[in-house]
């Protein structure tokens, strides 16, 4: 192996960026499987070769959870796949997820050197890699745990804020319960982004591993309504709170309480969660629609117009600001064209039209332009008078992001929150208001991505152990508003 | 048969000698109430309802038993009669469930409820799936009873659902004795007769054994004829009524019977025979699983052309081109098409000359009902298959595979091309029966958009091929080439035993598809391996959720307790709990109607009304629930609000006792009003009284207390001059309406609990919103308590309505497996 190593930097940048199959979209559109069938050993090895192994990594720097990503990629050009996956594990619980759903091109990949003079290295391709041969191989090894040091730590939420924290604190020797509120874990990765983009067992596998580690896990217990808070740390000695953003938003606009009107978080919930798509095996049923109108530019419209797609409708888009201004990755935004989705932009509905028995038969738009910047730096949409047009519909799916869950903050008077309904953090260690609190994820951020709310889980991870070590909210050393026991 | 000539409320009448009174009014035109007397069964007199006078003689003879004869003079409408049949009638209707035919809000509890609910026992037309067609309560509505003035015998029988196809709540049964009769006159024998004597008489097998031991067929015609909702087809029931009948040749089997399908939106929900004759008589298969097969929800409703190694939607002459094209490439030996035998004399011919003139093969396999698949000749590289014919692992190794058929199969998976075929009630043509007769087909239900019988679809791919011959355009075409050619056809051979004779010789498959993959219920009848894995996940470890207790407190109503010390340990009163009966079960909300800290267990009153709610009545003590989630909601606020009533019905009872006891506790005077459709339907009035300053019952049909709802009672409070602060009300949505639009005039603040469909019930998916005045409310994080006076009932109800047709898809067929279903996760 060592000739490989020895490889000029001439010779590795002369290398392409590898390929990854995909199914074609003519096919995949009518089934659930995911779209990309991942590197072989061979084009793994090959796009790893590409990496300069840069002595100061800038990719690194792009990672909210600071994978040692020159190192893993080299584990993978000596074809120690499994050993790359440890060494992802290492910061990162997640990596075939992360792999799957994190935005890389405006991470990791867009700081890596190569990617200065032609394309980067495929690093979340290359994590994904590793994380499946790892799981495929059953070579899924435990890593080492710090000694037990008998403190107690409970984690509110499954998903990928609480499951990081549960990674990362387990391994230092202390002990995790997790409380999920639902029948299954993980959160949005089970119940919100579809099989096609990130495969449930995917999930489960590393969900298990996680549980292997010793992490605790309680379904159907809903916090704030079973438990409070307060009574938690007279069990625990610390709290995170990540209960995502699951109360989703809807525009106020005539005609929302429709029948078929649905929040993206129930369309994809009934599918995903409830599996709807094996009904009547499966009790929930499914949405059957012919013509689907998704509102919103972000991953979940992508999700569920591409979910639209798959229960067999016709699937349109409608987004107020232009392609440039839409939040979804790119590489989402191009699945859904290429598998048929029909995007409206520059387009805002007015109302949502119903018959005598209350169904949804069409959703009346009116054309945008764009104005000066608002708030958010992006241009402000503004109506175009006289505008208004119908597009026919039998289902509405608002997907305009979520505002947090507020079953904890109804029960928890003295946690601050915005007046969004997100907790209040101190960014540098995810500590709430609250003395023993930590918060990250969509509860902290709004709605957001998975790897940030792993990003902030990490921190929180930090502080929580700095806070069960020491009993400072704050790092010793931080310029701190600590406060000492 | 001389004539005979009698008069009959004045009119001159000719009878036939062997006429009974009433089969004389009936030919002139003069209609006399009847229930047990049916055109095709002899008369009995068991009902009474045809009572008349008749000069001469003493009393009121029955008309039905009595013949006609020469100058008899009879009045059928004295109002004497008409008074007397009032009385018969009210009688009649104690001992059926019959609240809703006395309720003061019927008109407006049909026009908000055009669908009865689906429940288990039936207490009342609302809850009744033959609500549209019952006899009795045609005639209590033509005579006008409303109120019956006589105690109310509910019998509190078992409902028996554990056969294989059919329903029977003998609850509602009038005993005309029409079922008995009809199986004794089709079979010769009856499966069933009257057992027990006087008040405990009823219908039912000797010694109570099941069904399929007592020798019933399940042909059906007691379903047909019987009068009430006591006896219904399980899969046909919910579906609503026919709005058009059609008659067809059943080609399941050789034997041909002509069949009767009753179609609604131009889909069939049910079959039946074309007349209640021994020789019109049909199997348990035509009668009952038919309909299952055509409206199945996976059927194949479009054709699809495998393109880059998937299966993607095509259009019919897209699908029919790309086969074409795969076929020509093959020719004589190596293609081989497998149609199956249950097939019309046209389709047989088409697939046949196909096989042979265009691709000149001889391998043309025929595979009859009970065909487990067939073996293709070494050397086949293309087949079309007409279904599930060919096992797994020869389809794998074929290089072209063309499939028509009606469901998925390995053979549908795995094809180049796949068509959606009709159903034989789709098409027309003849059929070749056992006995060489020829019955014709008459295409009576409409297929799916787009689809065709497989003798266009062979036909047109020939012509695609460019094959002369195949240009026919419709199946007299067709038929009149094959007898012009002589073409040799053999029928069928008879199957011995019969299926009219023998359950265990019913057809099994049709296009190679297995009938008990289709119906579950059919697995019932015939022998099944018992799963052992089911026992012994049973026996497996100490599993959360625990079912402590389980009692049906009143019919269709059950109390469950469950140990869920997590949710007992922090309910409130008006919370409510979500419940997963096993892992393909939906989340449902319940709202919770008691609880024990110390022991952990909460209870929930559980009515049933589909599918969810069926799965938790079935369950037993001892069973475990897969998950159970909360408390959830608001709880209500506990403060003097000076009086307060509580108002509950059905499942609402229970859950008032919590709210009732707390405000009692916060100092209250608490007036309780408990509403029952009928007497023998109010329960835990003792642990209500208990726990507030008055009691008051109502009861729709009046049997006891006000008669009436939570209305009436609240009218009547405000009438004796009672101040009420607030009210909490709790039932079904109907209901919370009418008693919101009374507070309202009252000027009661009013909280109702809502009742939407709920998903996740946390927050997260929104699908519980409902509108409040200017504002969407989720029920689940800001109710269920919210003010009734400004809920949009109209939209909570279209909202509740909104997957009708699932509800029903959704309903288990077979309650055997489905009381296992809970531990065999």
């Amino acid at each position: 192996m060592r000739e490989q190593r020895a490889m000029e930097p001439k010779e590795r940048m002369a290398i392409p960026r590898q390929e990854m199959p995909e199914q074609n979209p003519q096919r995949r559109k009518h089934n659930y499987d995911e779209v990309p069938y991942g590197f072989s050993e061979e084009t793994a090895i090959r796009e790893a070769q590409r990496c300069l192994a840069c002595p100061k990594p800038k990719c690194v720097e792009g990672c909210p959870v600071l994978i040692d990503i020159p190192g893993f990629v080299e584990l993978i050009e000596e074809g120690k796949f499994v050993e790359a996956a440890r060494k992802l594990k290492e910061e990162n619980s997640l990596p075939a997820v992360t792999g799957r759903v994190c935005p890389q091109e405006t991470q990791c990949e867009i700081k890596c050197v190569v990617g200065k003079k032609g394309e980067p290295v495929s690093i979340g391709r290359l994590e994904r890699f590793a994380a499946d041969f790892e799981r495929r191989s059953g070579k899924m090894e435990l890593p080492d745990t710090a000694p037990s040091t008998g403190k107690k730590v409970v984690i509110i939420g499954s998903g990928p804020a609480g499951l990081t924290v549960a990674g990362d604190l387990i391994k230092l020797g202390h002990e995790v319960t997790i409380l999920e509120a639902l029948h299954e874990p993980g959160g949005v990765l089970m119940y919100g982004i579809p099989e096609f983009r990130l495969p449930k067992e995917v999930v489960l596998a590393e969900i298990e591993f996680i549980k292997e580690l010793g992490v605790e896990l309680h379904l159907d217990y809903v916090v704030g309504k079973a438990i409070s808070i307060d009574e938690l740390l007279k069990r625990y000695d610390a709290v995170f709170l990540g209960t995502g953003a699951g109360l989703p938003m809807f525009m106020r606009i005539p005609g929302e309480n429709l029948i078929g009107v649905y929040s993206a978080n129930e369309y994809l919930t009934r599918s995903n969660l409830m599996k709807a798509y094996r009904f009547p095996e499966y009790a929930t049923a499914p949405i059957r629609s012919k013509k689907v109108v998704t509102i919103g530019g972000g991953n979940v419209a992508m999700d569920s117009a591409r979910t639209a797609l798959r229960l067999g409708a016709e699937s349109t888009i409608v987004y107020r600001r232009s392609r440039k201004e839409m939040p979804a990755r790119a590489e989402e935004i191009h699945h859904a064209e290429e598998e048929g989705v029909d995007i409206h932009l520059l387009t805002n509905p007015k109302r949502i039209i119903g018959n005598d028995e209350g169904r949804v038969t069409a959703i009346e738009c009116l054309r945008m332009e764009l104005g000066e910047p608002d708030d958010s730096g992006r241009r402000r949409p503004i109506p175009i008078e006289g505008s208004e047009f119908i597009i026919e519909a039998d289902t509405v799916i608002p997907a305009l992001g979520n505002r947090p869950n507020p079953l904890i903050a109804q029960t928890t008077p003295d946690l601050e929150m915005t007046k969004w309904g997100t907790i209040v953090v101190d960014e540098d260690t995810m500590g709430t208001s609250k003395r023993g609190v930590f918060a990250g994820g969509d509860i902290v951020s709004g709605a957001a991505t998975v790897i940030l709310a792993m990003g902030q889980g990490k921190i929180a991870a930090k502080a929580i152990h700095n806070y069960l070590e020491t009993g400072q909210m704050k790092q010793v050393n931080g310029e701190s508003t600590a406060v000492p026991l | 048969m001389s004539d005979i000539d009698l008069k009959i409320d004045g009119k001159s009448v000719k009878a036939e000698t062997g006429d009974t009174v009433l089969e004389a009014a009936r030919k002139a035109g003069i209609e006399i109430p009847t229930l047990c007397a049916h055109p095709e069964l002899e008369p009995s007199g068991a009902c009474r309802l045809c009572v008349v006078e008749i000069e001469g003689e003493r009393g009121f003879p029955t008309s039905c038993t009595t013949l006609a004869a020469e100058g008899m003079v009879v009045k059928t409408r004295t109002p004497e009669i008409i008074e007397l049949r009032r009385d018969i009638l009210k009688l009649m209707l104690s001992g059926h469930t019959s609240p809703c035919l006395v309720c003061l809000h019927k008109e407006l509890c049909e026009e908000y409820r055009p669908h009865p609910t689906k429940s288990g026992k039936v207490t009342g037309c609302t809850f009744c799936s033959n609500r549209a067609s019952c006899e009795v309560r045609l005639l209590a509505e033509e005579h006008e009873i409303d109120d019956l003035g006589l105690p109310i015998i509910y019998k509190d029988l078992d409902l028996e659902r554990l056969d294989p196809f059919m329903d029977r709540d003998y609850n509602l049964c009038i005993l005309c004795g029409r079922c008995v009769r009809i199986c004794k006159k089709i079979h010769g024998r009856a499966a069933i007769d009257f057992i027990g004597r006087g008040a405990d008489a009823r219908i039912g097998t000797a010694f109570q054994r099941h069904h399929t031991e007592a020798g019933c067929l399940f042909c059906g015609s007691c379903i047909d004829i019987c009068p009430t909702g006591a006896l219904t087809d399980r899969f046909a029931k919910w579906h609503g009524t026919p709005d058009e009948t059609a008659e067809t040749t059943c080609i399941l089997c050789p034997l041909g019977c002509s069949l009767s399908l009753k179609i609604k939106d131009d889909k069939i929900i049910a079959t039946g025979a074309t007349a209640l004759t021994r020789e019109s008589r049909i199997c348990a298969i035509g009668r009952f699983v038919l309909p299952q097969m055509v409206e199945n929800p996976v059927r194949l409703t479009s054709h699809k052309i495998r393109i880059e190694g998937g299966l993607r939607k095509a259009s019919y002459e897209e699908a029919v081109a790309e086969a074409a094209k795969k076929l020509s490439g093959f020719t004589g030996s190596e293609f081989a098409l497998i149609a199956h035998a249950s097939a019309t004399r046209e389709e047989i011919y088409t697939l046949g000359k196909f096989t042979r003139e265009v691709m000149k093969s001889e391998n043309f396999h025929l595979v009859d009902s009970r065909g487990d698949g067939i073996k293709l000749n070494p050397g086949t590289k293309a087949i079309f298959t007409t279904g599930d014919h060919v096992p797994v692992n020869p389809l794998g190794k074929l290089d072209v595979i063309i499939a028509a058929d009606i469901l998925p199969s390995s053979a549908t998976e795995s094809a180049d091309v796949v068509f959606g075929a009709s159903v034989f009630t789709e098409t027309d043509g003849t059929f070749l029966t056992a006995s060489g007769e020829i019955r014709a087909l008459s295409a009576a239900a409409k297929p799916p958009d787009g689809i065709f019988p497989d003798w266009r679809i062979i036909c047109d791919i020939a012509g695609k091929m460019g094959s002369p011959g195949f240009d026919f355009d419709s199946t007299a075409a067709i038929r009149e080439e094959l007898e012009r050619r002589g073409a040799s056809e053999q029928p069928p051979a008879r199957p011995d035993p019969s299926p009219l004779d023998d359950v265990a010789a019913l057809p099994s498959a049709y296009r190679g598809h297995r009938f008990t993959e289709i119906s579950g219920a059919l697995k019932s009848v015939l022998p099944e391996e018992q799963p052992a894995a089911e026992k012994e996940a049973e026996e497996r470890g100490e599993r959360p959720f625990r079912i402590i207790e389980k009692v049906e407190i009143v019919p269709n109503t059950h109390m469950i307790t469950v140990q869920a010390p997590v949710v007992a340990a922090k309910c409130q009163p008006g919370q409510f709990a979500i419940a997963i009966v096993n892992e393909k079960s939906e989340r449902i909300p319940y709202t919770i109607a008691d609880w024990d800290r110390e022991k952990g267990t909460v209870t929930m009153i559980v009515l049933e009304a589909g599918r969810s709610s069926r799965e938790m009545a079935l369950l037993r003590e001892g069973d475990h629930l897969a998950h159970f989630t909360g408390p959830l909601g608001v709880p209500i606020e506990i403060k003097n609000y000076g009086t307060v009533v509580c108002g509950g019905g059905c499942y609402g009872v229970g859950a008032m006792l919590p709210i009732a006891r707390a405000l009692k506790e916060a100092g209250n005077r608490v007036i309780c009003i408990e509403e029952a459709s009928s007497g023998y339907l109010l329960h835990w009035q003792d642990r209500l009284a208990e726990h507030c300053d008055e009691l008051v019952i109502t009861t729709k049909d009046g049997s006891a207390g006000i008669k009436g709802g939570v209305q009436e009672a609240i009218s009547m409070l405000t009438a004796r001059g009672e101040k009420v602060d607030q009210a909490f009300i709790i039932g079904c949505t109907f209901m919370m309406m009418l008693v919101s639009d009374a507070t309202k005039q009252y000027g009661i603040p009013t909280l109702t609990a809502m009742n939407p469909i709920m998903v996740d019930g946390t927050g997260m998916c929104g699908a519980c919103r409902v509108t409040v005045g200017d504002a969407t409310k989720f029920s689940c994080v800001d109710g269920p308590f919210l003010d009734g006076h400004q809920v949009n009932w109209t939209e909570l109800m279209q909202r509740r309505a909104a997957y009708g047709r699932e509800e029903v898809q959704a309903l288990p067929q077979d309650h055997r497996k489905h009381e296992h279903a809970s531990t065999s996760e």
